[in-house]
């Protein structure tokens, strides 16, 4: 009999283990031509390639770099817009209609007009993630901001609290569950952002990878940067994920 | 001059569904220095309308609330509340919940610490200073946000059922501990409860409050001495009086 943890990892594998043997039988197979379907062994060469040169991680690290940019331009400008919505009606009606509206607009679509106001480089992919990110975090935050119990905020008054103290000292610190996970979805919406920004006029990044392999039909490489992202894009999650369970462990379970 | 000085207090909230409740009606009250006095009437009587009112989170509709002869208009540092809900703050342990106002008061943080352990002791929470409140019983919940609230040194302490959700016996207990505090700390305490048990084992004074709207039926002073036998014949008798001007209406 298995234990519960091998069950699982057993559980866990079956579905890609089955993937990649009917990929590798369509690629023996030759049914396919190799633009549409690269076969299996030319994708792990290919990432084997990629991965010993160093060029994968100048790749991933590029694509990082701005994700972490934008980002943080997100949380400096949606943590501070959604708390001020959170805590007043008026501010909130006053940006309510606009906000909606522009949340609708993929980041995508701003691709262009991030290459026209700065011009390529770390600024316009930044740009793009950084309005990926931005709605998530500000409707989390303000979720939580609007969950503070009415309760809380009395007792904040009644120990001498300044309304600045109630925001910074009780507002803030009962939302950090909420922004934490805006933030988390902000971070998955600015890695697959990300790679679209890359598209056009980088040398660097997964997306800037997945276009150059297009260009030159090496397929192999494409799905190499492909699959790339997908790994990293749950590794940072599950990272972000541990480090979130750390910072609100006064939760409880 | 009384301490606390509550004159002809009235409250009418306002709705757009249920259109105007009167909530109270012409509260007379004067509270001494050191003194401990019981509120008591059934649910919805008002009682806690009146306490937030004297805490300053609630305007009245006609009257005051005079604190030393100055009009209470928001929460001042010399009024605490101790609320049903202990409201504490989770994301702090029970050394950071007590130590809260004083570093709103600007303490440094060995006073902080030095002042809140004091309290934390006073209490009976030493050996959980480090603990989230998650990991607390709903009576040392309680008992932290007592803490809290002495740590912030008031002069009066308002306290809205603070026992109500607890079990007999921990109410009990915490009855008897918040008598020995406020015999140490000299603080002047108006407490709000639907129990007249627990307003006559606690009280200098009980005032009886009737519903709809609140209005003072009655005052009694309880002159036995503490700590009060629950079952003595004029304990009793004092309960049965209290019991008929909670019915009479």
């Amino acid at each position: 009999m298995m234990g519960r943890l091998p069950k699982r990892i057993f559980h866990l594998l079956v579905v890609p283990a089955l993937f990649l043997i009917v990929w590798g039988i369509l690629s023996i197979a030759n049914i396919f031509p190799s633009y549409l379907l690269p076969p299996l062994k030319e994708v792990i060469f290919g990432g084997y390639y990629l991965a010993t040169s160093g060029e994968l991680l100048r790749h991933i690290t590029a694509s990082l770099y701005r994700v972490v940019s934008g980002l943080t331009i997100a949380i400096f400008t949606g943590v501070p817009l959604g708390i001020l919505m959170g805590r007043s009606e008026r501010i909130s009606s006053l940006f309510e209609g606009v906000l909606h509206i522009l949340r609708h607009i993929p980041p995508i679509a701003w691709i262009p007009f991030a290459l026209l106001w700065f011009r390529g480089g770390l600024a316009s992919a930044a740009f793009v993630v950084s309005i990926g990110a931005f709605f998530p975090i500000l409707l989390n935050t303000i979720a939580g901001v609007k969950g503070v119990p009415r309760g809380l905020i009395e007792v904040g008054y009644t120990l001498g609290c300044s309304s600045r103290e109630i925001t910074t000292k009780i507002v803030l610190p009962y939302s950090t569950p909420n922004i934490l996970t805006g933030i988390r979805i902000g971070l998955g919406i600015g890695w697959m952002s990300v790679v679209a920004a890359e598209y056009f006029g980088y040398n660097f990044g997964l997306g800037a990878l997945i276009i150059f392999a297009y260009n030159i039909l090496r397929i192999d490489l494409m799905v190499v940067a492909m699959i790339t992202i997908g790994f990293v894009g749950l590794i940072i999650d599950r990272a972000f994920k541990w480090l979130e369970n750390r910072l609100t462990r006064w939760r409880g379970k | 001059m009384a301490l606390l000085e509550i004159n002809h207090l009235s409250k009418t909230f306002v709705s757009d569904k249920e259109g105007k409740i009167e909530a109270i009606r012409d509260i007379n009250l004067k509270v001494d220095e050191k003194e401990f006095v019981c509120i008591v009437g059934k649910s919805g009587c008002g009682k806690t309308t009146l306490l937030r009112i004297i805490a300053g989170l609630e305007p009245p509709t006609h009257g005051e609330v005079r604190l030393n002869g100055n009009t209470i208009k928001s929460p001042v540092p010399e009024i605490g509340m101790v609320f049903q809900d202990p409201n504490l703050f989770a994301w702090r342990t029970v050394l950071g919940n007590v130590t809260f106002p004083l570093e709103i008061q600007g303490f440094n943080k060995e006073e902080r610490v030095k002042t809140a352990m004091k309290y934390i002791q006073m209490v009976g929470l030493v050996g959980f200073e480090q603990a989230y409140p998650y990991e607390l019983s709903g009576g040392m919940k309680q008992r932290v946000a007592l803490a809290r609230t002495l740590a912030s040194d008031p002069r009066i302490i308002l306290m809205d059922e603070p026992f109500g959700a607890l079990d007999a016996q921990t109410r009990n207990e915490m009855q008897l501990e918040l008598l020995e505090i406020w015999k140490k700390e000299t603080k002047t305490i108006l407490f709000v409860t639907h129990s007249i048990d627990e307003a006559l084992f606690l009280g200098d004074r009980v005032v009886v409050l009737s519903p709809s709207p609140g209005k003072i039926q009655k005052e009694i002073s309880v002159k036995l001495p503490r700590p009060r036998d629950r079952t003595s014949k004029e304990f009793n008798d004092l309960r049965r009086e209290i019991l008929t001007y909670l019915t009479s209406t």
